[in-house]
């Protein structure tokens, strides 16, 4: 349970990561906040989409089997997996034999621990996203969902490709990037399998949607004869005709870009190609059954409200141990991965608020983390209990701003 | 032809790193045939469907034709959308990712406003692509590096009559 106050002490210690993370979390907000203000309807935009995610979960069961037969009727392949160890079996069991593997980032991939498990049945697996590639051979998880490596210097990267690809010691940004492209590049012309995630799938044309900026996910769903896509169940959409809402609104509140160098909308498999769809329940129907919880769901991962957290600015990613770090990581990471060994997130925060005001879903993280904190027991449950009633209207949760603003006023904070 | 989203595309697609012109309706192979001497590139392929001119006359700049993975890829595209500088691409997805440079030959009238445009729901091309921009990384300390897995160059020629 004290895991998250043993880590972050550590990495609060670790100086060189701080300035770094303050300072990119900074301009990646500096770049949203531009990018957002040039949409005249954003707040509307953000409401359209929470409707549309909130609709697609109502329905999730006929979106899924639409998405399925729609997938099917093409010649692809549609498989169910209750939990990690069924979806890695059943990744296994298609990559068998085909190959050297290829992924794209993908965080449902590092929930599961894909590559790990590839690697230690005997499958040739590199990562090819560069930030990923160099988590990899540093032998570490990402530290953040949209940039993996944020919270290391280049003389480290610098170090780690002298020391792993044999290439000169160089810390210039451009040449490392070079490196990791002529070195990939092999890789991506020899792999039989490419494994990517799915930003969205869309139920009435059975597409899989994918949003990078490098063009490493187009290789690996193009080279490689098999393309194994991998999502969990609350990332269909139920229409294409929701897509340009969601272009609108990942890239600007993830990297602050109108939109990534490239989006994929893809009706698999190619010509020639073969498809798998993996479609990963690991513990979201429960969330999904839990009206309290459910919004959790709506999360799209453009990682704003990890970006704009004070907390993880200080302790960076690595503090929360669970893929998925910040406010929303706090929120998922008890409910998907146990109580026991993560209970001691939703503590991590400092219930400011700021992460709800920029989840673009409108999710009320710090109401759930309240909840969270709640129901983990314990003394301080009475406490959050009380907290929890207040805010769980959106009344409520003004008035106990004023009232705290009223409080330090009186009390001259 | 609309002049005011010709003018938004060139600055939004340029923002993000593409070069781009205007060229009189069929003197784009004139153009890409330049471009292709001055960058010194050796193999080049070209999308289904584009003027037979332009490999002749990449081939007169000295560049040989060759299955993808070429140097250069010449491209189409079905439309583009001024609001965020974008290309739309049908198929074409492995010649065109795996270039060094990439151009794109967009008829001028092709042009929508914003992604609402975009008719995804009557499109029944099984691979679309939204293209801004030449490939980007900002993984190392956040800056930007050009070309990470994907074209290190864009170039949008935007043929008008």
């Amino acid at each position: 349970m004290r895991e998250f106050r043993r880590l972050s002490v550590r990495a609060i210690a670790k100086p060189s990561m701080r300035g770094a993370l303050e300072s990119a979390m900074e301009r990646s907000l500096e770049r949203r906040a531009r990018a957002i203000a040039e949409v005249p309807d954003w707040e509307a935009l953000r409401d359209r989409a929470r409707e549309i995610k909130r609709g697609a979960l109502e329905e999730l069961d006929t979106n899924l089997e639409k998405l399925k037969a729609n997938i099917e009727a093409r010649g692809g392949k549609v498989h169910f997996a209750r939990d990690a160890r069924e979806a890695n079996e059943i990744i296994e069991k298609i990559a068998a034999g085909r190959g050297p593997v290829i992924k794209g980032k993908s965080m449902i991939t590092e929930e599961i621990g894909l590559r790990e498990y590839l690697m230690e049945r005997g499958h040739e697996v590199w990562e090819t996203d560069l930030g990923e590639f160099i988590a990899a051979l540093a032998g570490e998880p990402p530290s953040h969902i949209t940039t993996p490596v944020v919270h290391m210097r280049r003389a480290e990267v610098a170090r780690i490709f002298e020391r792993e690809l044999g290439v000169a010691y160089t810390e210039d940004p451009e040449e490392l990037t070079a490196h990791a492209r002529r070195f990939l590049r092999e890789k991506f012309l020899s792999a039989g399998v490419g494994i990517t995630g799915a930003n969205f799938t869309v139920a009435d044309t059975g597409s899989v949607v994918l949003f990078e900026n490098e063009g490493n996910i187009t290789l690996t769903t193009e080279l490689p004869r098999v393309h194994v896509a991998v999502m969990s169940i609350e990332k269909v959409i139920p229409s294409i005709a929701d897509l340009p809402v969601f272009i609108k609104l990942l890239p600007r509140s993830a990297t602050g870009q109108r939109i990534t160098s490239y989006v994929s909308v893809l009706s698999p498999p190619r010509e020639g190609g073969e498809f798998h769809l993996v479609i990963l329940d690991g513990g979201r129907r429960k969330i999904l059954e839990d009206e309290e919880m459910r919004e959790a769901l709506y999360c799209i991962r453009c990682g704003a409200c990890i970006n704009v957290c004070p907390v993880y600015r200080i302790t960076g990613g690595h503090a929360y141990h669970s893929t998925y770090p910040g406010p929303i990581g706090a929120v998922l990471s008890p409910m998907l991965f146990g109580q026991g060994s993560h209970g001691d997130l939703p503590y991590a925060s400092t219930l400011c608020g700021a992460c709800y005001d920029f989840c673009p879903l409108r999710i009320n993280l710090p109401a759930l983390l309240v909840k969270l904190r709640q129901r983990g027991g314990g003394l301080r449950k009475t406490v959050f209990k009380l907290w929890s009633n207040i805010w769980a209207s959106p009344a409520g949760y003004k008035a106990s701003l004023k009232a705290a603003r009223l409080i330090s006023r009186w009390m001259k904070l | 032809m609309d002049e005011a989203l010709i003018s938004k595309f060139i600055e939004r697609a340029t923002e993000q790193d593409a070069e781009v012109m205007t060229v009189g309706a069929g003197t784009a192979a004139e153009a890409i045939g330049k471009l292709a001497r001055e960058s010194g590139l050796k193999s080049f392929s070209v999308a289904e469907g584009t003027a037979p001119a332009v490999a002749e006359a990449l081939k007169a700049a000295g560049l040989s034709e060759s299955t993808p993975p070429s140097e250069l890829a010449v491209t189409g595209a079905s439309w583009a959308v001024a609001e965020t500088g974008t290309l739309v691409i049908k198929g074409t997805r492995r010649q065109f990712i795996t270039a060094e440079t990439h151009v794109v030959v967009l008829d001028g009238a092709k042009m929508l406003d914003n992604l609402d445009d975009i008719p995804f729901g009557e499109e029944t091309a099984p691979f679309l692509t939204l293209v801004t921009g030449p490939s980007r990384t900002a993984d190392i300390e956040r800056v930007l590096v050009l070309g990470a897995h994907g074209p290190r160059r864009l170039v949008v020629l935007i043929e008008k009559p």
